[in-house]
Formats: structure tokens, C-alpha cells, sequence
């Protein structure tokens, strides 16, 4: 399947010309965010690995946003139109969840300056269309092996595809270990593992009467196990797993990050507490931990910032 | 035997003094059920005063951990609350001092009515009840109704007569008058000194609780829609075909957008009015998802 190169004119600068460009909220909250130096995003959901040392955030107020590892500056955002929900970064591609379009959007990012220019959809439906999603709340990519995983979590599946966009299938399999309510992805390259946060159904309302859980499935579907949630987390968001296989769960409602041995499911430490202040999180949706330097990048939605807790993913 | 019955005692002493305030939060989808989660993570049971709220900023996560992520229930009725993120733009902004709102502004925690989709047994599916739901005039007025749980909500200078408010108890948490938007001159702004319905400054009274007990009358516009009476104060379901662009919701929304001096939408003055009476609904044009451009859709 070929697909066409298109110019749409979403292009976005670096701080310093991204204000001209912004429109009302973008440019109010970008001069706060210049004139104070402070980490203030608009709306931040989604975070994930980006080049040059950056991390990359979907931001419903801003759009996309890259933030400075190391000083948590701004560097560029790029508004989009609709909602962008899922955010993922591969060899300059910009991967956009956008739950108002539907569509997963792919971008090139051009000179790491944030100039972003409008490829596809991912599943090559057409721009300006429905997509082939009804929800892409989260997505992760395994670079080896080069496969796109994105969670429509109201199809309740993890659709993967490859790198020019193509579908390849969709877990978990018929018959097999089902959804009930996920929220977020995230893989182990490692080992060949998918990770679904699931708020579960600890209300009945699918008649199963199931705790929020991490599901684990392999990259074929099938399913490895879970963690448990019950009497320990409720609202389990965004996830992260590092070279060990320690597996990072942001929790939304405490305000907290969960840090699980992947094996026995049992908590090693806590990050953060909840509120507004430094070093805690309120509505905390996606977290990302820096493999070299172990530092845990979490977004904290209701404080709109992202948090950083430096080298907590160096653990013994 | 007797110690028995002195804990058997002291059990029904205990539960007859907790139950009336024991189901907290009514909403199927807000409590994690496997999750220690009762009063006291809104309330500072051990504070002074009754059931002091602990913080507004945890009642709007547990809240959001659903509306704004994304997560949908099985008919599909969540909605991303963008509407809040959309007023906490205003804060900070000039006018608008430390201006906020958040979920319990508008919603009641408390109660748990089906205003928004009859088509489910009441307790069973619907939506936290709006302020307002309880009405004296259709759509043109919202007051709060005592005890309502509302912890803090905007109202308005003028009362139902026209003559202000009584503000003399100390149940109000605190106001921020602007200047005016016509002169740029600060506004003098005064419990006794209400704005005119033609001033077109902004007046925003933050209130803990409604001071003055609201006589419920349901005006006959309204009967279009199924009434009922909960904890003797009457309601009035809304359709679920309905909810979209529904005038019910005005209701909510005009708490401030019509008794202020801002954003009025009945064209009697201020700023930015809209001559809509009776004629459209707030989230027509507003849309509770919406969180760009002034919540425009």
C-alpha cells in the first residue's frame, strides 16, 4: 500500500516562533511558561521518549508539547486540531492519538525544532475522516523489532501495526484474556510482553465484578498474567517498565506512582503523594522513566506539569 | 450475655448516628469500590465544622480519573469535563482574581439523579445531580437548595426580589469584585451594593452553602418532563434523547451566566451577551467536552 506525502500546513516552531503561531490558550499559557520559567503546560496526558533529549507530551490545551529532560523547559508545541490523547516518538516520526478525529496521526518532525508536517494516518484512512479507531488513548512502540502498538480503549484492543502504518492484528485474540476497561500501554521489548492498565469492573457494570489490573499478554495475545489492583490501586493510568522489567503504573486517583516487581506482582517503592505541590501529583496519566539516568517523568494533569523524580528508577 | 448486648447496643448507637450520612458519594462509576474510599476522602471528618471538605483539587481527580481520560461506560455517557479546565483558564486573569470552579461547583455529589437519562431506574444510571435541577423558575434562575452538598458554588448579588442577598452569617467563604469593564475604574463592591442587571462588571460571589431556603415550584414550561420528588424536594427528570443542546442545562450554567453582570445570556447587560432566552440551550454552543477557544464547539 502507498500512501500520499501531504503538506497541511501544521508546522510549528521553536519557542520563540511557536508564539506567533499559537492561538489564544496556547499563547497565554506559553508566555506563562516563558516569563516564568515553569514547567505550566496546558492540559498534559500522554508522555514519551523523544529525541535530542527531550520528552514528548500530548497536551489537549496545547497539542503536542517537547519538553528539555533535564531542565523541564519547553522547547516547542505544536497545536493540533481535535483532541490529542496518545503521544509516541520513532526515528522522527510523531505519533498523535487523537480522540476527536479518531485517528492515530503520523508526523515528521523536521530539525528537532518541532516543526511538525502531516504524513498519514495510521491505518491510512483518509485526513479529515473518521479513523480506524474509536479511542486511542495510549500507544508504545518496541524500536527493534520496529511495531506500533496503540490501545482503542473503547474497542477494548491493542491494534499493531508496523512502522509504515500498516495493521498487522489485533489483541487479545477472540476467545482470549478480554479487556473490560483499559487505559494505557506500554511494552517490554525485552521480553516480547504488552502491558494493559485496566480500570476493571469493581461496579459490576460487565457483570464480572473484577478489580483494576495490569494485564500482561506476549506480542501474539496470549495472556502471562496480571496484577492485581485490588485494595491497592483503582484508577491505574499510564505504565512505563524498565531494562529490569520493573514495571511503573501511574495511579490517578492517589496521586501516586507504583513501582511492581514484574514476577510477584508485589510493590517495591511509591513515588510522589497526591496534591499540587513539588514532588506531588494530581491526576497523574503517564509516566516514563529514562533507562540511563532512571529518572521517572510522570504528568501530573490537574497541576499541568510534569514531574520528575531524578534517578527513582535506580532501584536495587 | 451483658457484654454482648452492651456492643449490640453500642452497634445500633453507632449505626443509627452514621447511616443518614453514610452512602457519600452516589455515583455507581465514582467509587472505587476496591478501594478504601468512603466520607473521609472528601471530608476532614476530624476537622472544625461539620464535614470540612479536604480539597477540592482531590474530589475534581477522583472525578476525572474517568471524565478525563477517556474511559467510557458501558452506554457510553461519560464525558471528558473539559468545561472545568476551561473556566480554570479564567483564574489569574484580570477580573477574575482567584476565580475557579471545579466538578462540585456544578454537580452534587450528594445526590445522584437521573437527569440525564430516564431510560435507567433512578439511583441506577444517570448523572450527579446539576445545581439547579431543584428550580423555583424554569431555566432564567437557579438557586442552590440548603444542605445540598454543594461545598462552594458561585451566586449571584441579587436575589430573587431584586434587593440583595442577606450576607449576614458568615457562610460566605469570600467575592471578588472586578473593575468596571465600560470605565476600567476599580468597582466598588459591597454586600449592599449589587450590580445592576444593565452594569457590565463582573461580580462573582464564592458561597460555602445557599443562605435562603428555596421554595421548589415547578413551572408549567417544565412539565414536559417527568417530575418526582427525592428527600421532599421535587426534581424533574430530562429525556435522554434530550441531553444534547438541552435547555435544562442552562440551568447550571446560569447560577452565574445570568445573575451577574457577565456573560448574561438573556441580553439584560454586561459583556459578550447573548439574546437567547428560552430560545437555546447553553451547550448548544458550549459544549461540556469542548476545552479550546472559549469552550465554543
Amino acid at each position: 500500500m502507498s500512501y500520499q506525502v501531504r503538506e497541511t500546513g501544521r508546522t510549528c516552531g521553536a519557542r520563540h516562533r511557536a508564539l506567533a503561531g499559537a492561538f489564544g490558550i496556547a499563547f497565554l499559557l506559553l508566555f506563562a511558561l516563558t516569563a516564568t520559567g515553569q514547567n505550566r503546560l496546558g492540559d498534559p496526558r500522554r508522555i514519551a521518549e523523544g529525541r535530542h533529549g527531550q520528552l514528548v507530551v500530548s497536551d489537549d490545551a496545547l497539542g503536542v508539547v517537547a519538553l528539555d529532560k533535564q531542565t523541564l523547559e519547553l522547547v516547542w508545541s505544536c497545536p493540533l486540531p481535535g483532541s490529542p490523547f496518545a503521544v509516541a516518538e520513532f526515528h522522527g516520526l510523531v505519533f498523535v492519538g487523537n480522540t476527536a478525529t479518531q485517528n492515530v496521526e503520523v508526523y515528521r518532525a523536521k530539525g528537532g525544532q518541532g516543526k511538525l508536517e502531516f504524513l498519514y494516518n495510521l491505518g491510512h484512512s483518509e485526513a479529515g475522516q473518521p479513523g480506524f479507531f474509536q479511542l486511542p488513548t495510549d500507544m508504545a512502540i518496541d524500536a527493534r523489532q520496529q511495531l506500533i502498538f496503540v490501545l482503542d480503549s473503547r474497542a477494548k484492543s491493542v491494534k499493531v501495526f508496523d512502522v509504515k502504518g500498516r495493521f498487522l492484528y489485533a489483541l487479545p485474540p477472540v476467545g482470549g484474556f478480554t479487556l473490560l476497561s483499559p487505559s494505557a500501554i506500554a511494552v517490554d521489548g525485552a521480553r516480547g510482553e504488552v502491558l494493559v492498565s485496566d480500570y476493571g469492573d469493581p461496579s459490576g457494570f460487565f457483570g464480572v465484578n473484577a478489580p483494576a489490573r495490569v494485564a500482561i499478554y506476549s506480542y501474539s495475545g496470549a495472556h502471562l498474567g496480571l496484577i492485581d489492583g485490588n485494595k491497592r490501586f483503582a484508577r491505574p493510568q499510564g505504565l512505563a517498565v524498565d531494562g529490569l522489567g520493573r514495571i511503573y503504573l501511574a495511579e490517578a486517583l492517589l496521586g501516586q506512582v507504583f513501582v511492581f516487581d514484574r514476577y510477584s506482582g508485589t510493590v517495591i517503592r511509591t513515588l510522589g503523594s497526591f496534591g499540587t505541590g513539588a514532588g506531588q501529583l494530581a491526576l497523574p496519566l503517564d509516566v516514563v522513566v529514562d533507562q540511563k539516568s532512571g529518572d521517572v517523568f510522570v504528568t501530573s494533569n490537574i497541576s499541568r506539569r510534569v514531574e520528575v523524580f531524578r534517578g527513582a528508577g535506580r532501584l536495587p | 450475655m451483658k457484654r454482648h448486648v452492651g456492643v449490640g447496643l453500642f452497634g445500633l448507637l453507632v449505626g443509627g448516628i452514621l447511616l443518614p450520612w453514610a452512602p457519600a458519594i452516589q455515583s455507581q462509576v465514582a467509587v472505587g469500590r476496591n478501594l478504601k474510599m468512603d466520607c473521609s476522602y472528601c471530608h476532614n471528618v476530624h476537622g472544625t465544622g461539620q464535614f470540612v471538605v479536604r480539597g477540592e483539587a482531590a474530589i475534581e481527580a477522583m472525578c476525572q480519573t474517568c471524565h478525563a481520560t477517556g474511559w467510557t461506560d458501558p452506554n457510553d455517557a461519560t464525558k471528558v469535563a473539559a468545561i472545568v479546565k476551561a473556566h480554570e483558564l479564567l483564574s489569574g486573569k484580570a477580573n477574575y482574581g482567584t476565580y475557579k470552579i471545579s466538578c462540585i461547583g456544578c454537580h452534587n455529589p450528594h445526590r445522584y439523579l437521573a437527569n440525564a437519562d430516564t431510560s435507567q431506574p433512578t439511583g441506577e444510571w444517570g448523572n450527579l445531580s446539576l445545581i439547579g435541577n431543584l428550580v423555583k423558575d424554569a431555566d432564567t434562575t437557579r438557586d442552590a437548595i440548603p444542605q445540598d452538598g454543594i461545598a462552594r458554588l458561585a451566586r449571584p448579588f441579587i436575589n430573587d426580589g431584586g434587593t440583595p442577598a442577606d450576607f449576614s452569617d458568615d457562610t460566605m467563604e469570600g467575592y471578588y469584585c472586578g473593575v468596571n469593564t465600560v470605565s476600567g475604574n476599580p468597582n466598588p463592591c459591597s454586600e449592599t451594593d449589587p450590580p445592576a442587571s444593565s452594569d457590565s462588571v463582573r461580580k462573582v460571589v464564592h458561597w460555602k452553602k445557599a443562605v435562603d431556603p428555596v421554595q421548589v415550584e415547578i413551572d408549567p414550561w417544565e412539565n414536559q418532563w417527568s417530575q418526582g420528588e427525592f428527600d421532599g424536594q421535587k426534581y424533574i427528570h430530562v429525556p435522554a434523547p434530550t441531553l444534547a443542546g438541552q435547555r435544562w442545562y442552562n440551568g447550571a450554567c446560569n447560577v452565574c451566566h445570568t445573575r451577574t453582570g457577565h456573560h448574561r445570556r438573556d441580553n439584560s447587560g454586561g459583556d459578550r451577551n447573548h439574546n437567547l432566552e428560552k430560545t437555546a440551550g447553553c451547550p448548544e454552543c458550549h459544549d461540556h467536552n469542548a476545552n479550546k477557544g472559549g469552550w465554543i464547539k
